[in-house]
């Protein structure tokens, strides 16, 4: 009985195949259009440079200056080459097109206009030589043609232009596939894999002859027919129940019938139970909301600090611009904990649309603000609303994990906020060119409205925690009682994050801008960090699924960060930084799950805090180590250089990766000892 | 979410919005970055030609002028105009801002705009903005150093715009012919992708009818149907025989259907 | 006391043509002329006008006698102007004398004065220095500096030996052609004019040197800034040409109205434009004429004469032709 496991990667994989052609195929036409589009304009360009550089050569020979009398002619062209940026050459050519004088460096293919050539009524002569378009104007001695002075335009300008579109149409195009894949999985798993785990699960209760399940009513699709088809097949079958207890009171034979039906009720049961069963395991119901939200959150991630600046009027210099980045920051790392014990309270819907409404008041504050201080109060109030309903939507997540599919379902939490930042970023920055600041803040508010209308319509109520109530402080010595907790806390989430801050946005930018990168190929570099992560989160989490072993994976990542970080050792810099920054790009991602599917074992042992106290912990730790890692960084790169801070993050990834493998170990001995 | 639409129709839907969506960011950003670069090289070709323009009237100063006795510098703007479609108007303005040649006579003797002439500047072109028209300002810088004045151009994006449109079109219509392409290739592909889910769904909700024929694909849930309706049956045969060896009617004992 | 009739109507149209702006009353010059209102006149007059300053301007010519000078100092005493012009470096020497032996008996004072069409301030005790004048005299000079007339020249066509003519009576050329000697040591080859019995310079002896030079297988025959000379421009670039050697002139004259190859001038507008922006910062900005430098105009013509340039096929190179003027 297998409806097809592989339903959302086959249906995944239609929608990147047709998304991958369709903007391929867009993109391409829309690169050759402007190609066409952009060859007058730069041809141009070399017209008018040709005509300005001709007119003196023209005069010269108009003086009655002999063509082959002009002097200084290398020295003019070298004068003309360096006034005018991105000329790939100027020479002149005498009649026959023979090279007279050249500066700059003409391409191997170039060759001169033969002998008889007419003069263009108006403008230059335009030829494409090699990889330069060339503008050739004519030069005249006593109305006849002496030569030709011939510009050359590099066609590297429009090729570095068309690179960055290409660049561009490929986020565009992974922000799509992303997007997609999130809204199909939620489609997905709505009205198909949770359904089907719904029907197997009524089945197998109707199998052992429990025919009190109600399936529940508010599913669409054919998941909704089945489920009334159920329902009434219940029905039918509890009436046919009803009618033997009537024909047995008819029967008059009162001990005989009463045998009868109790022969039935050993076998089957009747009756409506009060709770319907629900959608249940992998439902995945927080995912799409936490996608969103952290899309809505991340549309102002690209200009906050240059809005800040702006709102500053420049008088605060960079404290300025970052003010609204700590405030936001700031107001997650101390308000996640409380957020926590919010789900705990409320449980994760109603935390949910709680969480909500600091989010959008804060957007709609961004939006408004006047000044910076406003600005930074709007983003703390953004802050709190991420923290709720981050933790909120993580531990629905993990209510709502399939036995056996814990790390998949809780890696799903990371990749969605991933995938919601890459996606949030990227489509915010063309809505702030297009809208301006204030009105993708506004963009921002009124997505918030419609995620908390989503959650209010697919989130099922409930998951308080009534006994694991208790204070802050209770749960926060309660959590960090708990050995395991701390030893994944210290030696595997801090380090992770410190290295994640202290290298892959801190370290790596400087280090490649040290090896001439330009700004927009650090910033592809630096992607290289998400594109690597998200594939790894999914196979971490697979992998720990299979073997339920967590700690091993988290030991290899940290092991496998840290040799990346040592790649400098062996490899030059321009093939080692990458590299570092895919090994951590993996690493992190393959780490996530497992960690956070540790917690809702760690949450079962006794005397331990709710599973929503001690992944908000957990969160705050990480956020700990992020604010730790830059400024770490930054002192060991004063210190010995940014080769030398590599080496030295490596070095402690790797050590606090075996004493965590340490630790577990001595566990399981200790373990095995008082069994 | 409860409606009846099928859910492979709603992945449809969700790949035809998304493949829209992909074509339409695609041409949008492309279309933004384009116009910028179009703008930019129209105005470094522009600026190059002010300079030019600045330059020649500074070599006429050179030769021992006032800014507004140069020589000919109504038709070296009329000429420049003419030649390049590009211009839509230059002028000369001197550095109090007073228009002392201008390719549109009409104008000749006003004062432009401050916002237009930008003295600062002294050293290198300027860009600016005059309602719907752009412009560049190439100052012209005398024998002793000092801002005389500057050359005006202005220009219209008119050329730009057509570019523009004429890209726009182009990737309008590439967008269309891929989607008309992928949107019915896509919802085919989807069909075809989700038949088997679709049909174990199909089996599940036939297998429920009454009197359904075997579903290969639903068959636990008709073994516990069928399980389920033999019992019953066999209890409804055993409680009719019942019925039918006694006929004596006696006071009915009910009994209340039993949930355990 | 001649008053010209331009500068008259000059001072007359700019009165009536600002009456508008918030500067009522109009800035007083008094200018001293040495030979009557020419184009350096011209362009201090235009620059107010130019830049919409109203001033009303007193000429007076001494009409090449120095004689008539000390009346119009007396003027000037009494009418106070806010500004003094003065024209040439004879007239200037006589208006101020030198800035370390001022008489207040003789020479202008308590008024600031700018000079124009002077020569080798410094050398001549105008003032001080030429970036600090040293008194409330500030000007502008219209020969390039030697340096500067030296790259020009090689500019055009590379040199190894120069040979200067000039004549040895006139300390503005004698102090030009120390400046060469020491720029150019060996590679200057000096010709002074010979001087007859009244120790006169002689016109006849031209030829002569010219010939010398050629001898002497210079690149370039540079003609300094000497009234001399100037008087017999013709003869001298004539001869030049006929030898085959090509001459380099620092004012426009030689190369304008004779056969000199080319020179890298100040137009005397320019200058007298340049002159006016002094004035303006010490009338508008209030600056003190101490603190104005005394300079050279920074853009100078470069002249070529082509019919020159074709008889001795030593055309100018493309570069040079793309800024320089040619007659």
């Amino acid at each position: 009985m297998s409806p097809d496991r592989r339903l959302v990667g086959s249906v995944v994989a239609v929608a990147v195949l047709l998304l991958t052609l369709t903007v391929g195929f867009v993109s391409t036409a829309a690169l050759r259009s402007f190609e066409t589009e952009l060859r007058p304009e730069l041809e141009r360009e070399a017209t008018v440079v040709g005509s300005i550089g001709a007119q003196a050569v023209q005069r010269a020979l108009d003086l009655g200056v002999p063509f082959s009398g002009l002097s200084g002619l290398d020295d003019y062209l070298a004068g003309l080459l360096a006034t005018r940026e991105g000329l790939a050459y100027v020479l002149l050519t005498d009649g026959a097109g023979r090279v007279v004088s050249a500066a700059g460096s003409a391409p191997a293919e170039f060759a001169g206009l033969p002998a008889g050539t007419a003069a263009p009524s108006r403008g230059a002569l335009m030829r494409v030589q090699g990889n330069s378009y060339d503008a050739a104007q004519p030069l005249l001695e006593e109305g006849r043609i002496a030569g030709w002075l011939h510009v050359g335009i590099a066609r590297a300008r429009l090729d570095t232009a068309l690179d960055d579109m290409r660049w561009d149409v490929l986020i565009v195009l992974l922000v799509v596939l992303l997007a997609t894949a999130e809204f199909l999985r939620f489609i997905l798993s709505r009205l198909v894999a949770a359904p089907i785990d719904m029907v197997l699960r009524l089945q197998a209760r109707l199998g052992r002859g429990d025919w009190t399940a109600r399936a529940p009513g508010d599913i669409g699709a054919e998941a909704g027919r089945v489920a009334r088809h159920f329902n009434v097949l219940v029905r039918r079958t509890n009436d046919r129940w009803d009618r033997l207890c009537w024909l047995a009171g008819e029967s008059g034979a009162g001990r005989r019938a009463a045998a009868v039906l109790e022969d039935v009720k050993d076998r089957l049961r009747f009756g409506t139970e009060a709770v319907r069963e629900g959608l249940g395991g992998g439902a995945a119901s927080a995912r799409l909301p936490l996608f969103l939200f952290v899309f809505a959150e991340q549309l102002s991630t690209s200009f906050n600090p240059i809005f800040a600046m702006e709102l500053a009027g420049g008088q605060q210099g960079m404290m300025g611009a970052a003010l609204p980045l700590v405030t936001f920051v700031a107001a997650v790392a101390l308000l996640t904990p409380w957020g926590g014990q919010m789900v705990a309270r409320h449980g994760p819907r109603r935390a949910l649309m709680l969480g909500m409404i600091p989010a959008g008041i804060g957007h709609l504050g961004a939006a408004l603000a006047p000044d910076l201080m406003t600005l930074a109060a709007a983003r703390a109030i953004c802050g709190a609303g991420y923290a709720v309903v981050t933790i909120a939507c993580q531990v629905q997540l993990a209510r709502e994990a399939a036995q056996g599919r814990m790390a998949r379902t809780l890696g799903g939490f990371t990749a969605a906020v991933m995938t919601g930042a890459v996606c949030g970023t990227a489509i915010g920055a063309v809505l702030a060119d297009r809208l301006g600041f204030r009105l993708t803040f506004v963009a921002s508010a009124i997505l918030v409205l419609g995620i908390a209308a989503l959650a209010w319509r697919c989130m099922p109520a409930g998951g308080e925690s009534e006994e694991k109530r208790g204070g802050l402080w209770q749960s926060a010595r309660a959590a960090f009682a708990e050995p395991h907790f701390i030893l994944l806390v210290l030696l595997a989430a801090i380090p992770a994050k410190v290295l994640l801050g202290g290298f892959v946005f801190f370290l790596a930018p400087l280090e490649l801008r040290e090896l001439g990168l330009s700004q927009a190929a650090i910033g592809r570099n630096v992607m290289l960090y998400g594109l690597c992560m998200l594939p790894a989160i999914m196979f971490g989490a697979w992998v720990a699924d299979r073997s339920g072993r967590g700690g091993t994976i988290i030991v290899a990542a940290g092991l496998l960060n840290g040799a990346g970080l040592l790649a400098p050792l062996w490899l030059p810099g321009h093939a080692a930084l990458p590299l570092a920054v895919i090994a951590t790009g993996f690493a992190q991602g393959l780490a996530a799950a497992p960690m956070l599917a540790m917690i809702p074992a760690l949450s079962l042992r006794p005397g331990a805090p709710s599973s929503a106290a001690m992944m908000s912990f957990l969160r705050l730790a990480e956020r700990l180590g992020s604010v730790i890692g830059p400024p770490a960084a930054a002192a060991l790169l004063a210190v010995g250089g940014g080769h030398q801070a590599m080496l030295v993050l490596g070095v402690v990834s790797a050590a606090t990766a075996l004493a965590y493998a340490l630790a577990l170990l001595l566990g399981r001995n200790n373990r095995k000892a008082l069994a | 979410m409860t409606g009846g639409a099928s859910f492979a129709t709603r992945l449809g839907g969700v790949l035809a919005i998304m493949l829209l969506l992909g074509c339409a960011l695609t041409a949008g950003l492309n279309y933004l970055k384009f116009e910028r670069m179009l703008l930019e090289q129209q105005a470094k070709v522009l600026e190059i030609l002010a300079g030019e323009l600045g330059g020649t009237v500074e070599n006429s100063l050179a030769l021992g002028v006032r800014l507004a006795g140069v020589p000919g510098a109504q038709a070296l703007l009329e000429r420049a105009r003419a030649a390049e479609p590009l211009i839509g108007g230059l002028a000369i303005a001197d550095s109090d801002g007073v228009v002392l040649f201008d390719t549109d006579r009409q104008n000749l003797g006003t004062t432009v705009a401050r916002a237009l002439f930008d003295p600062r500047a002294a050293a290198d072109a300027w860009r600016f903005r005059d309602g719907d028209r752009y412009g560049i300002g190439a100052p012209i810088v005398n024998g002793f150093g000092q801002l005389e004045g500057a050359v005006l151009l202005r220009y219209g994006r008119e050329a730009v715009d057509e570019r523009l449109t004429s890209a726009l079109l182009g990737m309008v219509q590439a967008g269309l012919l891929a989607l008309a392409l992928a949107v019915p290739l896509g919802i085919l592909g989807i069909h075809l992708v989700t038949r088997q889910a679709r049909r174990w769904f199909a089996a599940v909700e036939t297998a429920m009818q009454p009197g359904a024929a075997p579903e290969p694909l639903a068959s636990g849930l008709q073994q516990a149907i069928a399980e389920a309706d033999s019992v019953l049956s066999d209890a409804e045969r055993r409680l009719e025989a019942i019925a039918a060896t006694i006929p004596e009617p006696n006071a009915p004992t009910r009994l209340e259907p039993a949930t355990p | 006391m001649t008053l010209d009739r331009r500068g008259l109507l000059a001072a007359s149209t700019l009165l009536l043509a600002t009456p508008s702006l918030a500067q009522v009353r109009p800035h007083r010059i008094t200018m001293l002329l040495f030979r009557g209102w020419e184009e350096a006149c011209d362009g201090f007059r235009d620059h107010f006008a130019a830049r919409r300053i109203p001033v009303e301007l007193t000429v007076r010519d001494v009409a090449q006698d120095l004689r008539r000078l000390p009346a119009m100092i007396a003027e000037i005493r009494e009418t106070k102007p806010d500004l003094v012009y003065l024209w040439g470096t004879s007239l200037a020497i006589a208006a101020i004398g030198p800035w370390d032996a001022v008489d207040p008996a003789r020479h202008i004072t308590g008024v600031p004065v700018v000079f124009n069409i002077v020569t080798d301030p410094v050398g001549n005790k105008l003032v001080r220095a030429a970036d600090a004048p040293g008194r409330p005299v500030t000007g502008t000079e219209y020969i390039a500096s030697v340096e500067v007339q030296m790259r020009a020249m090689a500019r055009y066509r590379a040199y190894s030996r120069v040979a200067a003519i000039f004549n040895p009576n006139e300390r503005n050329s004698l102090s030009v052609i120390a400046q060469m000697r020491a720029l150019l040591g060996e590679g200057l080859v000096e010709l002074p004019v010979a001087l007859d019995g009244a120790r006169r310079p002689d016109a006849a002896s031209i030829p002569g040197l010219v010939a010398e030079a050629r001898m002497a297988g210079v690149d370039w025959l540079y003609i300094p800034p000497d009234t001399f000379l100037n008087d017999h421009r013709a003869v001298l670039t004539r001869s030049a040409l006929e030898a085959g050697l090509p001459t380099f002139a620092a004012s426009e004259r030689f190369v304008q109205f004779a056969e000199g190859l080319a020179g890298l001038v100040s137009r005397y507008y320019s200058v007298g434009a340049f002159t006016g922006f002094k004035a303006e910062q010490i009338l508008r900005q209030g600056r003190a004429p101490e603190t104005i430098p005394v300079e050279t105009l920074t853009r100078m013509s470069f002249l070529v004469r082509m019919d020159s340039a074709r008889r001795l096929r030593s055309f100018p190179p493309v570069g040079l032709l793309r800024v320089a003027e040619t007659v």
